[in-house]
């Protein structure tokens, strides 16, 4: 019976020094921020130039769950006498449109002659995403308009999870 | 002249010298230092509290671990007296080096981390049913915690009268 219990503290104490020891595994929290805001993107769109190509790089992330929402903004009003629609679609190995993937939002000028200063464009999910190179999303914004819009555009990298984070994050001209 | 003037004549047996009322406490007080009250109580004391039972139940675990493993491959396992300074130099080596050493603290870090895996993993598959990966752990560093050494004269005392030095 000594023996029995004996064996039973032994198992106790290993689990109590390394399951529960004091030192809790990292977690998102410290590595604040876990979220990530890239720089604004000024971009200009105009019936001659209807599009362009985005690329939004990840850098210092956690590996352990590659899964962001990622959240774009336009920032800056619009002032066509029109309404226009501006999407931002995702674009796969070979730079064509994924379908499933494309986010948009129509742009309808006020009273004032101006839209709203700030518009979410709308939340895509990395995981659903062609990566081309770790890290690496490329994507396409379109202008439905006769009319040119100047704008900042910008990205809110969320991680999905606890475990996940991103320091960095840089949207560009692809 | 020993440690311990009188000698332990208990039945000795492959971790027997778990079977003391300091090194249960110490578990004890480990188990609630960490969950309950650390957070609540000063921080200084808490942290200190916790090296010191650490560096009790430690090396008494190492010390019942190894007697497991020799009797089980049928090595003669004592008790050792050499089994036991082993276990306590290490464990206190190691609670100064990853206080001092920055490599050291790494190998901690993801050790320890390692070691949490299975309990962890299993854990969210039950709750989550996701396989987690392996993470490293957070530690304090505070060169501070080298004065608490000495409290591995603690199971030093305690396991000398039980051991030989054959």
């Amino acid at each position: 019976m000594p023996q029995i219990v004996s064996r039973v503290l032994l198992l106790v104490s290993v689990v109590v020094l390394i399951a529960t020891s004091p030192d809790k595994p990292v977690t998102t929290a410290d590595y604040l921020p876990s979220l990530c805001s890239s720089d604004p993107l000024s971009l200009t769109l105009s019936p001659d130039n209807m599009s362009e190509e985005l690329q939004l790089e990840l850098a210092n992330y956690s590996d352990l769950d590659m899964s962001y929402f990622l959240e774009f903004t336009i920032l800056g009003s619009y002032s066509g006498e029109e309404n226009a629609i501006l999407t931002l679609s995702a674009l796969d190995e070979n730079g064509q449109i994924m379908e499933d993937h494309v986010i948009s939002t129509e742009l309808e000028p006020t009273e004032s002659g101006d839209t709203e200063e700030i518009t979410l464009l709308g939340t895509l999910t990395s995981q659903d995403l062609n990566e081309g190179q770790i890290g690496l999303y490329g994507f396409l914004i379109e202008l439905d308009s006769s009319y040119e819009y100047s704008f900042d555009l910008a990205v809110l990298v969320l991680p999905r999870s606890e475990e996940a984070f991103v320091q960095e994050c840089y949207l560009g001209l692809n | 002249m020993g440690l311990s003037k009188t000698v332990d004549k208990r039945p000795h047996y492959p971790c027997s010298g778990l079977m003391n009322l300091t090194f249960v406490l110490s578990l004890v007080v480990l188990f609630w230092n960490d969950h309950y009250w650390k957070g609540v109580g000063p921080e200084w004391i808490t942290g200190k509290l916790s090296d010191v039972v650490i560096l009790v139940v430690a090396p008494l675990t190492l010390q019942a671990i190894l007697e497991v493993l020799l009797s089980i491959f049928r090595f003669n396992w004592g008790p050792n007296r050499k089994v036991l300074i082993f276990s306590c130099v290490l464990m206190g080596l190691i609670m100064a080096l990853i206080n001092i050493w920055e490599p050291a603290s790494w190998c901690y870090l993801w050790g320890l981390g390692t070691l949490q895996w299975p309990f962890r993993a299993a854990f969210s598959l039950i709750t989550d049913g996701e396989l987690i990966a392996v993470r490293s752990v957070q530690l304090t560093v505070d060169p501070t915690d080298i004065w608490t050494i000495p409290s591995i004269g603690i199971p030093l005392y305690k396991g000398w009268g039980r051991t030989t030095s054959k």
